[in-house]
């Protein structure tokens, strides 16, 4: 399997503090990886790093063997790197389907109505198409979010926090939702997550950041396991 | 449409005075439509649109100073003030759109642009004509060969500026409603959402900013023929805010909202203003307040929220 995302020596401070500190991260093609850390381990600040939104001070990041380091947002996005952010991010005041079109992006697709109904059934969200995207529950608008990052054809989805603010249903059906993604689209999938019990029903390798550097990485089981990770993050 | 006609009919009965008077609401209007397709639909508030608009006066009052031309001078400026206002725009929304600028840095900077083309105006006289500004005479329409009517009928003028704002409106509609157009919504609803889906929003904004400053260059130009004078307040800041206002009480979201709102404020203006010259400014002000306070999408934004005729139009 070949490596699609690689960071080396990633470091970014901000006013004297390091929110990112020379972390290698890699993820092959294909797969699905947690990220998790308490509060301020840098999670998001890797992602802000990885999608240009924030420029690393040193270090690089490569994407499919191609250095990306320091191009801006809409170029790494166009590349097949594509984020979900934390809080909701969609045109609410537009329709669901016309959302995912946007989403198809400046180039648009083959047969768009067609994937249209095609995202919106493998996100859950086929029945309410037409409905103005700022009157759905807030579960249906992280979902919506996912289908238009669906539709911008990625070969690497980063999702920060997907199951924030969700009910435990809506949680597991993120996860299934999640895992389906991965599989039968075939792309990489980095996702950042609080919650144990979500990160165990995606049932995938896990990296833990405290600090702004990688702490461990592994199975869920070997991670619990791990002594230094049970200080910092789990608290027993 | 019925409007429309009733529009085009409208100088047989109404006096030359008031044809004057609806010319200039017109152009007024597409004043006010340039502002609206950067506000209401890119979400970026310009403050400096009389910049543009008085760019595009000068431009035409300049046109007549040239030495004798072969063709036409008004079509030279209505060619030159379009690209010049639409020039400055983009290169300015270049530089500031790809630095990432906050809106509120770039409303700032817009205004200072106004104030700086004001005070230029002001103190190079030798150009601009200083505070007694240029006499600008009227535009002829003409065909070489064919015939030349120089317009100093001001019902013929009316038509010139309802066209004017009328072709003004139909390529924005035409804009706001193509691809293009959704971009420019999905940057006013989510930019961060419209980059990271790989739009390079920055140029979407330059590119709607180019043809907001080239809309008010037009109106700009037609106006200085129309008025015949142009100084230094039609590039000014008290123009440039006016603008907003009329946009918001018209109702930024729609194009119609921006063109109505214009012409409206504009009436109410001089209605008022000859009926009670000294309060008129104030009764405005608050006329203004009570819109946005009541009416968030302003008047005609109301009227088609409340009848629910958006598919008419």
């Amino acid at each position: 399997m070949s490596t699609v995302l690689q960071t080396r020596d990633l470091r970014k401070e901000f006013d004297g503090v390091v929110a990112t500190d020379g972390v290698n991260y890699a993820i092959d093609n294909k797969t699905l990886e947690c990220i998790i850390g308490p509060n301020g381990a840098g999670k998001t600040t890797f992602f802000d790093l990885i999608t240009g939104v924030l420029t690393p001070d040193s270090g690089t990041v490569e994407f499919n063997g191609d250095d990306i380091t320091g191009l801006s947002v809409h170029e790494i996005a166009r590349k097949g790197v594509v984020r979900k952010y934390q809080t909701p991010s969609i045109y609410n005041e537009i329709s669901v389907d016309r959302n995912i079109r946007i989403a198809f992006g400046e180039d648009g697709t083959t047969d768009p109505n067609r994937r249209v109904k095609k995202i919106l059934n493998r996100v859950g969200l086929a029945a309410v198409d037409d409905q103005i995207a700022g009157t759905l529950d807030h579960g249906r608008k992280q979902w919506l979010e996912i289908g238009m990052v669906l539709a911008s054809d990625p070969s690497l989805i980063l999702l920060d926090e997907p199951t924030a603010g969700m009910t435990t249903s809506e949680t597991s059906r993120t996860a299934d939702l999640i895992t389906e993604i991965n599989d039968k689209e075939n792309i990489s999938i980095i996702t950042i997550e609080h919650d144990i019990d979500f990160v165990r029903q995606l049932n995938c390798p896990v990296t833990v950041l405290h600090n702004g550097s990688v702490l461990a990485s592994g199975q869920l089981s070997d991670i619990e396991d791990n002594n230094e990770v049970q200080e910092v993050y789990l608290g027993r | 449409m019925v409007g429309t006609i009733i529009l085009f009919l409208l100088p047989l009965v109404a006096s030359p005075y008031l044809s004057f008077l609806a010319a200039q609401y017109y152009l007024f209007g597409l004043l006010g439509i340039s502002l609206g397709i950067m506000w209401g639909y890119g979400g970026i508030l310009s403050f400096g649109q009389a910049a543009f608009f008085g760019l595009g006066a000068y431009i035409m009052a300049w046109s007549f100073g040239l030495s004798p031309l072969p063709i036409n001078p008004a079509y030279i400026a209505l060619m030159i003030a379009p690209l010049a206002t639409g020039l400055t725009a983009g290169l300015l929304g270049l530089v500031l759109f790809y630095s990432d600028v906050k809106d509120v840095y770039f409303v700032i900077i817009t205004l200072a642009l106004s104030v700086i083309l004001e005070q230029l105006a002001v103190s190079a006289s030798d150009i601009f004509g200083g505070f007694n500004g240029i006499y600008v005479p009227r535009m002829a329409l003409s065909i070489p060969g064919l015939f030349s009517i120089k317009l100093i009928n001001d019902r013929l003028f009316y038509y010139v500026a309802l066209l004017a704002m009328l072709g003004g409106y139909v390529v924005c509609y035409r804009v706001v409603n193509s691809p293009f157009g959704e971009r420019l919504i999905a940057i006013r609803e989510n930019e961060r959402r419209t980059k990271s889906l790989g739009y390079d929003t920055a140029w979407y904004k330059t590119q709607a900013f180019a043809l907001s400053g080239s809309l008010a260059g037009i109106a700009g130009a037609l106006y200085a023929t129309l008025s015949q004078f142009v100084s230094p307040p039609l590039t000014g800041f008290v123009l440039s805010t006016e603008v907003v206002i009329w946009v918001a009480v018209g109702g930024r979201t729609l194009l119609l909202g921006a063109a109505v709102g214009s012409i409206l404020v504009n009436a109410a203006s001089t209605v008022l203003s000859s009926v009670i010259a000294s309060q008129y400014i104030m009764i405005l002000g608050i006329l203004f307040i009570i819109v946005v306070v009541a009416f968030r999408r302003g008047i005609v934004g109301y009227i088609i929220d409340r009848y629910d005729i958006k598919g008419k139009l």
